[in-house]
């Protein structure tokens, strides 16, 4: 074969190539911010405890800078099941480190299974941030009868509680002690938390249970109060276990702002990022066996002396609980 | 140990056995007469009168050697392009190691009429093989510069498959590796951070160049320590028979450079020195902020120190120091967003040819420092220090039908850090680590015919870390297969960095780079697999293609967090590196250019705890900051009527960056929560990581030069160039916070001058 060097020229090769690259990559405008129609960030959970309920709520914006005091938005909550809805009212609030943030808050009780769905709006647009958020069933305790035995010079004294439907750990647990003391004719809740909740209970088919060391629970009581085995008497004792809602959980199980910061983690909030969950606080109240109380070195009253005081043993609001030294 | 020591003793057993035998070698320097510097690339050949043909090309210090010669009467011819063919008769004798040092002159003629090999493989723009690309002082000097006295890193940016920060930064990705992973050797010596701040200029001027090999890939047994390429150069010597030297003046730098012999024909120097001019030059044509000052400095003495040796003496500082992104005067001023590097680098070289065996030999000392700040000079809130003291020995044996290569080192590196909790799970301390080791390696003909010859190099490499506890065993190969007009080539090897640069790739304006020993633990790994084809269909073309692929494995990267902070956290990570370049190089009377298109993947896949909770198992892939996918680049020069005009145009696909929906506010919501107790932290609602790109990148640059010559040695240069020809508003980076974009340079005219005398 023959090639005819004279025909082949490099020029139009050349040029070809430099017209095809000339024609590409004129745009030189970038926008690192994308267009989105997610509106704001909601944080906060429905607490079944509370009267009043709380959510954080945060534009979403398109500049690092603060936002403004002004928030124009419009907060619903309804019931799923009754529809009834209601509107929050936005509070500016000041943190303590000078910030402001929009807390949307309602006068608001909410129920055990039952579903409630936020809605987030500007007055203006009709796109809707919004989150459903399912309350936790209610759990129903079993309190075992106290089982005390003694063990040559040892007294062993225990008691479980089992919760019904709740096949994890619940939350947070706190175990506590109610005595009545005639000096302000009053009850005092005394929280124990030196007991690892989590080394005393189980998880099981259809329930969760916790054992109670009422020998280990006397002696802590008697080493920081000494007092409510003089002039206090054991009214009663009780459990509260908070549980999340179902969907409320860690990723790795442990909550972290590393993993929970990336947007979009842990969050049922649509058009938005965070989180509304709920909040179910069940507790669990009942006295000791008098023979038991008394074994263990509690003074107890007599009921039948005193029936006013028995009967509003639990009128109490847990609230007044007081933690442990 | 034994096996290395056993290893030793056969090389050198067969070095002997080949003094001892019956064949003779040749071997010697070849030097240019008139300024007594080595040429690399020419041809020796020895005929006799039936038709024995014995040929050598001569390597960077102009060394060749021909073994395996039966004792005779021989004619010997060696050409090189632009020189006369040397010629002369010879009678070998049985066993004889024959040294032969001679001096080529310069004429205006073109090829000898005996060529064994052209060039040195990788020649040329499109002369790649395997992953080499040799690039010379006239290479240089064919890219537009907004100054005369050309630079490597200009270059380099040429290159497909070589992504550049830009004109701003002084960072070069290779083929899909980070900067830190590139090793610069400058007369052997390592330099760690060679190229300035200014994206235009490295180090190493053009003007001390003897070639530079580009090893994009692939490299062989001889190099180590660094995962990704080599760039290793070599520096002419100094003139030895004159007195010479130039000085050009232009906006963005002076240059200087003076050499002669200090003993005429035997001892050379050569001192170049270059110091920025931009806040009397270039920042003033541009009106704008350009808060940058660098210099830098080389000396280098060579001895001919006997018949049979050469000793040089080399030294390079360089100094950056800059604020990048300032975009106004306040900017400019703000010292404690500045960073700074420092280099320096003393080496010592010892080039011999034993009289009794057929070997060359080289002994290297050396002593490399980086010294990297960030914040007012003086009292920097970062800083970071790597100081290496080698010591190596090279040796090459030159064996009938082919050579053996082996070589010994010794490390001992200094790594101290102080950098305020940049990287979370460092720790500022210093670190002493010693480093030795040994390679071997060979270049054997397989096939050897007259259309065809096939070459086989395969070499492994040692490396151990006493300290450390770690040994690495490196085997690399590569193939050499030519058929007429045809090239194939191939190459593959492992790799391993102890050492490694981190540098905060979140933001491209923070180049500040810690020097640190693998900070997870496992050191990086790498292997290269590169084959390429390459085609001279007429003379005046030639076309290369080369596909690569690079399998990276522990690498360190910045770990990936919503929340705006100053420091970071280190997370392993994987990644590969896939592409292919094609190369078009025209040499066409007055008309010389190239074409070059690079299509490259960079893909790292993330390991960090939190991803699988975020983008589900098996870590997340994304785009590092340097995956520029799409590269072209042409350059063209003309000659005419004494003008020389030289034009190139560089074209680059956009770079990832990562996107935002926004900002908010985030509350850890790790149970029921008092909402008035926390206030929140402000968090960057970013949407996939590095899934954005920044917009493409081209630019158009023109320069003219004309030279008036005043006797035989005097000549003024006069260059008048443009940069950004057409005023592209390139994007370097956008700040996401408070969308401020800080674009490259823009158009800039300029008028130089440079002196040759």
């Amino acid at each position: 074969m023959t090639i005819n060097h004279s025909a082949v020229q490099p020029y139009p090769i050349i040029f070809a190539f430099l017209a095809t690259l000339v024609l590409v990559g004129c745009d030189e405008s970038v926008n690192p911010i994308l267009e989105t129609d997610r509106q704001f960030t909601l944080f906060g959970t429905l607490d079944m405890a509370s009267d009043s309920q709380f959510v954080r709520v945060v534009a979403i914006r398109p500049t690092l800078t603060a936002p403004d005091q002004k928030l124009n938005a419009v907060f619903t909550s309804r019931q799923a099941d009754t529809e009834e809805t209601i509107q929050w009212t936005d509070s500016v609030y000041t943190f303590e480190d000078g910030t402001v943030g929009h807390i949307f808050y309602a006068p608001l009780r909410v129920l055990a299974g039952k579903t409630y769905l936020i809605k987030v709006k500007k007055p203006d647009n009709d796109l809707v941030t919004s989150a459903f958020t399912l309350i936790p069933h209610r759990l129903e305790p079993f309190v075992q009868i106290e089982r005390v035995q003694r063990v040559i010079t040892q007294v062993v004294a225990r008691q479980t509680i089992l919760w019904w439907s709740l096949e994890e750990d619940p939350y947070e647990v706190v175990q506590w002690y109610r005595f009545f003391t005639f000096d302000n004719y009053s009850f005092r809740d005394i929280a124990l938390t030196h007991v690892p909740f989590s080394e005393a209970s189980s998880s099981h088919e259809g329930f969760w249970d916790t054992t109670i060391n009422l020998v280990r629970d006397r002696d802590s009581l008697l080493a920081n109060y000494p007092e409510m085995f003089v002039r206090g008497y054991l009214a009663g004792l009780g459990i509260t276990i908070t549980v999340l809602d179902d969907r409320f959980k860690a990723p790795g199980g442990v909550f972290t702002s590393a993993a929970l910061g990336q947007p979009g983690t842990l969050s049922n909030v649509t058009n938005g990022f965070g989180y509304v969950g709920a909040v179910g606080r069940f507790t669990a109240e009942w006295r000791l066996q008098d023979t038991t109380a008394m074994f263990l070195g509690y003074k107890i009253l007599d009921n039948e002396a005193y029936p006013d005081i028995a009967a509003r043993t639990w009128d109490a609001p847990i609230g007044s609980l007081v933690e442990e030294q | 140990m034994m096996r290395r020591l056993s290893l030793l003793l056969i090389i050198v057993v067969l070095g002997l056995a080949e003094a001892r035998g019956q064949n003779a070698v040749l071997r010697g320097f070849v030097t240019d007469r008139a300024d007594g510097q080595p040429i690399q690339g020419v041809n020796v050949v020895l005929t006799d009168e039936g038709d024995a043909f014995l040929g050598s090309a001569s390597s960077r210090d102009g060394v060749f050697a021909i073994s395996g010669i039966p004792p005779g009467r021989y004619f010997l011819a060696a050409s090189f392009i632009g020189y006369s063919t040397h010629r002369d008769t010879l009678v070998l004798e049985a066993g004889e190691i024959r040294p032969y040092n001679f001096a080529l002159d310069i004429t205006s003629g073109v090829l000898g009429d005996v060529l064994v090999e052209a060039e040195n493989e990788g020649a040329g723009a499109a002369g790649v093989a395997a992953g080499i690309q040799s690039i010379r002082p006239r290479d240089i000097q064919l890219i537009p510069s907004p100054d005369l006295s050309g630079d490597l890193a200009s270059y380099l940016a040429t290159l497909p498959g070589v992504v550049s920060s830009g004109d701003q930064g002084g960072q070069l990705f290779i083929r899909g590796g980070e900067p830190t992973q590139n090793q610069v050797l400058l007369d052997g010596i390592l330099i760690y951070q060679p190229f300035h701040l200014i994206g235009f200029y490295s180090a190493i001027p053009s003007a001390i160049l003897n070639v530079s090999d580009v090893y994009a890939g692939g490299f062989g047994a001889k190099y180590g320590g660094r995962m990704s390429s080599v760039i290793d150069i070599s520096t002419r010597n100094g003139n030895k028979q004159r007195f010479s030297g130039e000085f050009s003046a232009a906006p963005f730098i002076s240059a200087g450079l003076l050499e002669g012999p200090l003993i005429k024909g035997k001892v050379s120097f050569l001192m170049s020195g270059r110091f920025d001019v931009i806040e009397e030059g270039a920042a003033r044509i541009i009106d704008a902020q350009l808060p940058y000052a660098f210099n830098d400095q080389f000396i280098k003495v060579h001895a001919i120190a006997s018949e049979n040796t050469r000793i040089s003496v080399t030294g390079l500082r360089s100094y950056d120091r800059g604020i990048l992104g300032a975009q106004t005067a306040a900017d400019a001023d703000s010292i404690k967003n500045q960073v700074t590097w420092k280099n320096d680098a003393i080496g010592a070289r010892y080039v011999m040819l034993p009289t009794n065996i057929p070997v060359e030999a080289e002994i290297l000392v050396s002593l490399s420092t980086i010294e990297n700040s960030f914040g007012p000079e003086a009292t920097p809130s970062r800083h970071s220090r790597a100081r290496e003291i080698n010591a190596s020995a090279n040796v090459t044996h030159f064996n009938p039908g082919f050579d053996i290569e082996w070589g010994m080192y010794f490390k001992f590196n200094q790594l101290d850090s102080e950098l305020s909790g940049l990287f979370q799970d460092l720790n500022d301390d210093t670190e002493f680590i010693s480093n030795a080791g040994g390679y071997v390696q060979t270049e054997m003909p397989v096939i050897e015919r007259d259309d065809m010859d096939l070459t086989v190099e395969p070499g492994l490499r040692l490396s151990s870390f006493p300290s450390k506890g770690r040994n690495f065993l490196e085997p690399r190969a590569r193939l050499i297969f030519n058929y007429g007009m045809h090239q194939l080539s191939a190459a593959a090897g492992i790799y391993h960095q102890e050492f490694v640069g981190l540098s905060d790739r979140r933001d491209a304006g923070d180049v500040f780079t810690a020097w640190t020993s693998s900070p997870t633990g496992r050191v990086p790994q790498a292997i290269h697999f590169l084959g390429g084809y390459q085609i001279n269909p007429w003379p005046w073309l030639t076309v290369a293609l080369e596909g690569f692929y690079k399998d990276l494995e522990q690498l360190s990267v910045a770990e990936w967090t919503s929340f705006p902070r100053f420091t970071i956290r280190i997370q392993p990570a994987t990644g590969t590196v896939r592409g292919a370049d094609a190369r078009i190089e025209v040499n066409a009377g007055p008309f010389y250019g190239f074409l070059n298109y690079g299509y490259s993947k960079v893909e790292y896949v993330a390991q960090q705890t939190e991803i699988e909770y975020w983008f589900g198992p098996g870590g997340y892939s994304y785009s590092p900051p340097h995956d520029r996918r799409h590269q072209a680049n042409a350059v063209g020069s003309l000659n005419f009527g004494g003008f020389t005009l030289n034009v190139r145009w560089q074209y680059g696909s956009g770079l990832p960056f990562s996107e935002a929906l926004g900002f908010d506010e985030f509350v850890l919501m790790d149970g029921p929560k008092d909402q008035f107790e926390e206030p929140g932290e402000t968090r960057v609602l970013y949407a996939y990581p590095y899934g954005g790109r920044l917009p493409d990148y081209h630019r158009l640059d023109i320069s003219a030069e004309y030279k008036v010559e005043f006797g035989a040695e005097t000549a003024l240069t006069v260059l008048a160039s443009a940069t950004n020809s057409y005023d592209r508003t390139n994007l370097f980076y956008i700040d996401l916070f408070t969308l401020e974009r800080l674009d490259q340079l823009p158009f800039i005219p300029a008028l130089g001058l440079k002196l040759e005398f």
